[in-house]
């Protein structure tokens, strides 16, 4: 089945292509005389030199001027030296092919062409969808099924909380009628907010106090006298 | 450049004839000359394959004595070892089946009856033929922790040599230039 792009950007058509199709990006690299093409594969890169030797093996190929060699003997005749440092430039090729691809996920799955592909992925299954890829899910694969997920979950969220909200008359009328009523009779607070009273009740305060203080000085003739327990 | 040109250039430092042994004053080897070549890749993961359950300090010395076993080509321009040798050695012992050595088993059999001098002196002859290839080759020379990768490599922190792979616009994308026809 082939997939029909909708008109995408460079880095979604990258997505798209990778995630449906199986094409993912390549780059020439040169070391001295030699010219190599590798290809981006999403499986992870593995440890130890005889794993890496086969890894790279279907991924590499070597460009001259009579033709193009591949295969995994053309691979194993490289001089090692040469092919660590192919190794070091794939190694960093891989890890921003990657990063770019994973990143540019989340924007995708908003494009027309990845909801189609996704409804279908629900109603038919992948191996119709992706039929040529023996290692569904790769890791942007699984990145894209997360996201579309999350995307349908918000989605159902969304759904019910409208549902909810347009029910709420029906369901309990009391309530609704309460909860409306209550909205309506909140009132602000308008002597907090009014600045200019709220300094004309202080200054009447302060006033009031004042005029206490005057009225409770004793006068100087008069004596204090102390009353003791044994009194 | 021509083919002739471009071969030559290609296998430039692939071999190379010394006398590592120079500055071994009173040994008899002294002005020995040895000529080791470059081993490819493929070579280099079946010497892994075969270290590849030893622990660290076994297979680092396994390692340079198999380089050794298959990157010597000869000694004072004789051959290391030849099929001849290796038959009479069978022979000689009553090796039959599945027990006889091959060329490489019998090489490996007397280096590693060589003294620790010996096999750390030409394994660093081998280590020179590396270090020259590259910096005739790519005129740059690989991270140290590259030059004894054979297994377990942490490749995270590697800086690449070329200066090509920073300008990411190298990177063809597929589709980007002959992609799928637009639905629209």
């Amino acid at each position: 089945m082939t997939l029909q792009p909708q008109e995408l950007s460079k880095d979604l058509l990258q997505v798209h292509n990778a995630i449906t199709n199986n094409q993912y990006p390549t780059k020439e690299i040169a070391l001295g005389f030699t010219r190599f093409v590798v290809s981006f594969t999403p499986q992870p890169i593995p440890s130890t030199l005889v794993e890496i030797v086969d890894f790279l093996a279907p991924l590499v190929k070597i460009k001259s001027d009579v033709g193009i060699y591949e295969g995994k003997d053309v691979v194993n005749s490289i001089p090692s030296p040469l092919f660590m440092a192919l190794l070091v430039e794939y190694l960093s090729f891989h890890k921003t092919v990657l990063n770019d691809l994973r990143d540019a996920v989340g924007k995708y799955i908003e494009t027309p062409g990845s909801k189609n592909v996704w409804a279908l992925l629900k109603q038919i299954g992948p191996s119709r969808v992706f039929p040529n890829n023996p290692n569904f899910p790769d890791v942007l694969q699984r990145d894209w099924i997360l996201w579309n997920l999350n995307n349908d979950k918000k989605e159902l969220y969304e759904l019910i909380h409208t549902v909810i909200e347009n029910l709420h008359p029906w369901l309990n009328p009391e309530l609704y009628n309460k909860i409306k009523e209550k909205e309506e009779n909140t009132r602000s607070n308008w002597m907090y907010d009014d600045d200019e009273l709220d300094a004309k009740l202080q200054k009447q305060a302060n006033e009031m106090l004042n005029a206490k203080k005057e009225t409770t000085v004793l006068p100087d003739d008069m004596d204090i006298i102390e009353i003791g327990e044994n009194v | 450049m021509s083919m002739i040109e471009r071969i030559g250039a290609l296998t430039l430092g692939l071999e190379k004839t010394s006398t590592p042994f120079e500055s071994w004053a009173g040994s008899p080897i002294k002005t020995w000359s040895v000529t080791v070549r470059m081993l490819n890749i493929g070579e280099l993961a079946d010497i892994s394959r075969l270290t590849f359950n030893m622990g660290a300090m076994e297979a680092a010395y396994y390692n340079k004595i198999y380089i050794l076993a298959k990157s010597i080509v000869n000694i004072q321009g004789n051959s290391v070892a030849t099929q001849e040798d290796v038959d009479a050695y069978n022979k000689e012992h009553n090796l039959s089946g599945m027990q006889q050595v091959d060329l490489f088993g019998y090489k490996v059999l007397f280096i590693r009856k060589w003294t620790e001098a010996l096999v750390n002196r030409l394994a660093y002859e081998y280590d020179l033929l590396q270090d020259e290839y590259l910096s005739q080759h790519l005129g740059s020379s690989l991270p140290d922790e590259l030059r004894a990768a054979v297994s377990g490599v942490d490749f995270s922190a590697v800086t690449p040599l070329s200066q090509n792979t920073e300008d990411s616009d190298d990177i063809t994308a597929p589709g980007t230039v002959e992609g799928p026809p637009s639905s629209s």
